[in-house]
């Protein structure tokens, strides 16, 4: 009978060791970091206001590294105004900690009518490793007949663990 | 007999089932925590340094100091992909303003996934020590009515 009771308490704590190890892997397999830039604002241009938002994320990391993913974007204020194909403009670019550029991708640009747009890029990480986001936007000006150029925010460290 | 060992097994089940549960919750909760803590953003990193002036009169040093287009310096900081740490030429990185949306549109297609490769130098902007690939991007599809 005691032995019996041994044996249940035994596996008991066997199983629940199982299930913390198990539980603890869970997050693991899914931990990510993001990190967004302050919203900046700009216009009114061709009759546009806009906004625009510097974003960093990784993918999960795995024991070589991760990616590490600089994405840009930029909307129109009031929400859900239209404005033509080709108006707004997206170069999103990663950095490391210490400001160099590993990572840029030239300007795209909506190519429908739209009211927001984003571009991305993206930089394999070795593991460890802080990195921020600052991109460029584009808007068309009717009134100068030329492209204004908007710098994003830099979004704060984002950590690649 | 069966019956009451059949029910003794089923109780032990239950309690196996169940501090595999209560092992996986804690293990759950401890795990997302101790991740949570390396998920945000620290400041405890190395600073952004200051740009200077070459023998040329060429600004260099990172872009994240600028705070407008005009502010960008002429050589920007890049780690080329031999993971050297030199500068880029702006005028390499940045191509020349399209000078309406049709032609934006129309270079965007005849690029469209082309990488550039560009050099990356030392601080005078001559010594060349890698190179540096701007991608093509990946926008989403526009967001309209």
């Amino acid at each position: 009978m005691m032995i019996n009771g041994r044996r249940s308490l035994r596996a008991a704590l066997v199983a629940v060791v199982v299930g913390i190890i198990v539980g603890c892997s869970i997050p693991a397999a899914y931990a990510y970091s993001d990190a967004h830039s302050a919203t900046g604002s700009y216009g009114p241009y061709s009759g546009y206001k806009y906004n625009d938002r510097a974003n960093i994320y990784t993918n999960t990391p795995q024991p070589s590294g991760t990616t590490v993913w600089g994405v840009e974007e930029i909307w129109t204020v009031p929400q859900y105004t239209v404005v033509p194909t080709g108006y707004m403009g997206v170069s999103p670019r990663v950095y490391t900690a210490s400001g160099s550029l590993v990572a840029s991708a030239g300007y795209a640009y909506n190519t429908a009518s739209a009211y927001y747009f984003q571009n991305t890029c993206g930089y394999w990480a070795a593991p460890s490793g802080y990195y921020k986001s600052q991109g460029l936007t584009q808007v068309w000006d009717t009134g100068t007949n030329m492209y204004r150029t908007h710098w994003t925010q830099t979004t704060p460290n984002c950590l690649e663990s | 007999m069966r019956l009451s060992s059949l029910k003794s097994f089923s109780r032990k089940g239950v309690a196996l089932i169940a501090a595999l549960v209560i092992g996986l919750v804690v293990g759950i909760a401890g795990g997302s925590i101790a991740f949570a803590s390396t998920s945000n953003h620290s400041t405890t990193v190395p600073s952004v340094p200051p740009v200077a002036r070459n023998a040329q009169g060429l600004t260099y040093g990172s872009a994240l100091n600028a705070r407008s287009p005009e502010e960008e310096p002429d050589l920007v900081q890049a780690q080329a992909t031999n993971g050297e740490i030199g500068y880029v030429l702006r005028t390499d990185l940045e191509e020349p303003t399209p000078k309406s949306p049709q032609e934006a549109l129309a270079r965007q297609a005849s690029e469209a996934g082309k990488t550039r490769v560009i050099p990356v130098c030392e601080s005078d902007g001559v010594t060349k020590i890698g190179v540096f690939v701007v991608q093509v991007g990946s926008p989403t599809p526009p967001l309209g009515k």
